[in-house]
């Protein structure tokens, strides 16, 4: 079969019209047609996306490889979400990254402290799902990583702190209900050990959920290679995952100590959920959940107060709205990856071990960024930044 | 300088790092001149069908030349919007300022080859440093189409240099700073005008990497007129 015929047997098989592959791909439909009709041939960047959005290897559309034999769980998974073929290409992109960055991190000996198994200390088995020891362990993980009690500013740091790679991309959006995203994924990738996936169209507050979530699923779900976080997903796993994150990022005795001393008890309502909501960097619905639960609002409360924009609550106490702001599609870039990663990247080229072009092939960025955004001198501090650190030089 | 005479005399097909040298500056001109005509760009580098997109600034384009477009929009960096019309004013210059090769399906092949790190274990007595990825995209599909069609090569990235050699292929290859030597040797420049071309515009401001290791110093590429127009590699 040749190269035309495969794209429009792929395409066929995978149900996806031209022009959702084309609305993909960024391209003219026509261009899709002309492949297909073997009157043009695509490019290497395209041929690799429509690989990815066909579930097929660049080898195989290429002639140069059979089809079928084993079937990886990337394939599985990503078939299970066709429906949304956008997110489909970002997850396999995902995937493609993740094997790239794996065997550069082996071949330039990076050192890498994540084999995809949790600390001994923190070692329930591999697929531990009683969520009632949810709250517990949620503690017993605060604790061993010395986080405290109270909120925890960053998720992106401390994970990446842990080398547990998180990857940002955009994954749809979950209330629309003809392309449903996803909110993140987890992978234990075999040279990276665990690995997350966000959907940064959520709100940070909702980010930093799905962070939560999926660092569960990497410290007790370890036996699984793959997992993703759909809607409405009611399986053991992702009800002890969601415990888990909700204790984790809300600790309840803290919770209490707060509304206890704010002498909020009994009196709770909207504008205080959301400072709650603010204090412990989460998203307000979740807030909502969480006082539910706890029982220091009813159910019909947290139905009501739910239909409540959290932007506006936020900007009528003057709190920074944004932490609530759904911010949409964005353009990541070199956004996309850890400070790990691009630190790596960094150093790597510095030691002329990695060039340029292969540096901008692997973040899937123009090699502009890489040499105005990761490698030029950074920008000298202001008068009034040097004027601050005059003040500190004590 | 005969050597680069006899090279820009065949088609000649580009890399990403180069063109964008040349037209971020505002000298895409200088290339059409040194060039005789437009420059053969590929998919990678350049897509006809991204350049004809009426939204060009709100998604991220697959090809690497218009990326910085998108890329501008979201981190409005002074220095690439400034170079924001000169990439457009260039993408809309098809059939002028450059032409698009259509890749045949055994030049694809052949670029995914090129693209693929297992490529590196066909060659011979290229360092280990060079091996760590295969080649970007548009290196790949400029070098596949250099050698199937014979053409010239216009591409400072040092990999794909090693890569041909590694693989016993002698394909003609002029790099940016040859390039200016060659424009001021051909009179379209001073040399002058060359030196702060090379120096304060391509390195300083757009921040192309003309560095190298060797052995423990960090050498940089510069473009000097004393005694004689010249790409040297001097401590940085």
């Amino acid at each position: 079969m040749s190269l035309n015929q495969k794209l429009q047997a792929c395409r066929t098989e995978a149900r996806l019209t031209q022009q959702q592959v084309a609305d993909v791909l960024h391209v003219p439909r026509e261009s899709i047609s002309m492949w297909e009709k073997g009157n043009r041939v695509p490019g290497l960047r395209q041929i690799e996306d429509l690989a990815r959005l066909y579930s097929v290897s660049v080898d195989f559309l290429l002639g140069n490889e059979e089809k079928g034999g084993k079937v990886d769980e990337r394939e599985i998974l990503c078939r299970g979400l066709i429906n949304n073929p956008a997110v489909h290409l970002e997850l396999s992109k995902w995937f493609d990254f993740l094997d790239e960055w794996g065997d550069l991190i082996v071949d330039a000996k990076v050192v890498w402290n994540n084999d995809g198994k949790p600390p001994k200390k923190l070692d329930r088995g591999p697929d531990f799902t009683d969520s009632r020891a949810a709250p517990t362990l949620a503690s017993e993980v605060r604790s061993f990583y010395e986080l405290g009690t109270n909120a925890i500013s960053d998720m992106y740091s401390l994970l990446d702190e842990q080398d547990i790679l998180v990857y940002r991309a955009n994954l749809g959006d979950w209330s629309d209900p003809s392309q449903p995203g996803i909110s993140g994924a987890f992978h234990n990738h075999p040279k990276l050990g665990y690995c997350i996936l966000v959907n940064v169209q959520n709100s940070p507050g909702r980010q930093s959920f799905t962070l939560a979530h999926e660092f569960a699923h990497a410290l007790f779900h370890y036996n699984s290679r793959s997992l993703i976080s759909i809607r409405k997903d009611s399986s053991p796993r992702e009800y002890f995952a969601d415990a888990f994150a909700s204790h984790f990022l809300v600790p309840t005795k803290e919770m209490n100590k707060l509304i206890e001393n704010w002498g909020w008890r009994n009196h709770l309502d909207p504008h205080k959920a959301i400072e709650l909501a603010y204090v412990f960097r989460v998203s307000y619905v979740f807030m909502l959940n969480r006082l539910r639960n706890e029982r220091h609002i009813t159910e019909e409360q947290r139905q009501e107060w739910s239909t409540l924009s959290p932007a506006a609550l936020a900007q009528q106490l003057g709190l920074d709205a944004s932490v609530f702001h759904k911010p949409g599609t964005q353009a990541l870039n070199l956004h996309r990856y850890p400070a790990s990663v691009l630190q790596t990247i960094r150093d790597l080229i510095n030691r002329d071990e990695l060039y340029v072009s292969q540096a901008a092939d692997l973040l899937d960025v123009s090699q502009a960024q890489i040499q105005s955004l990761l490698l030029s001198e950074p920008a000298r501090a202001t008068e009034s930044e040097q004027k601050e650190a005059c003040e500190f030089a004590f | 300088m005969d050597f680069i005479d006899k090279l820009l005399k065949n088609n000649c097909v580009i890399d990403t790092s180069l063109l964008s040298n040349f037209v971020f500056t505002g000298r895409a001109h200088l290339l059409q001149q040194l060039v005789g005509g437009p420059v053969y760009i590929t998919p990678a580098v350049m897509d006809p069908a991204e350049t004809l997109l009426p939204n060009l600034y709100s998604f991220a384009p697959r090809c690497e030349f218009l990326k910085p477009l998108h890329e501008v929009f979201a981190n409005s960096d002074e220095r690439y919007a400034v170079a924001a019309p000169f990439i457009q004013s260039f993408a809309l210059g098809s059939g002028t300022l450059w032409q698009p090769i259509e890749l045949t399906a055994d030049e694809l092949v052949l670029s995914r080859r090129y693209s693929d790190r297992a490529i590196w274990k066909e060659t011979t007595g290229v360092d280990g440093r060079f091996k760590k990825r295969g080649l970007g995209a548009g290196e790949a599909e400029a070098c596949a189409v250099a050698v199937t069609r014979g053409w010239s090569l216009l591409l400072d990235d040092q990999p794909a240099v090693e890569l041909l050699k590694g693989l016993g292929l002698s394909i003609p290859i002029a790099r940016t700073c040859g390039l200016l030597q060659h424009a001021v040797e051909s009179t379209y420049l001073t040399c002058d005008d060359a030196m702060q071309l090379f120096n304060s515009e391509i390195v300083d401001r757009f921040g192309f990497h003309a560095t190298r290791l060797q052995g423990a110093e960090r050498q940089r590429l510069w473009f000097r007129c004393n005694p004689v127009p010249q790409c040297v590699w001097e401590a940085a």
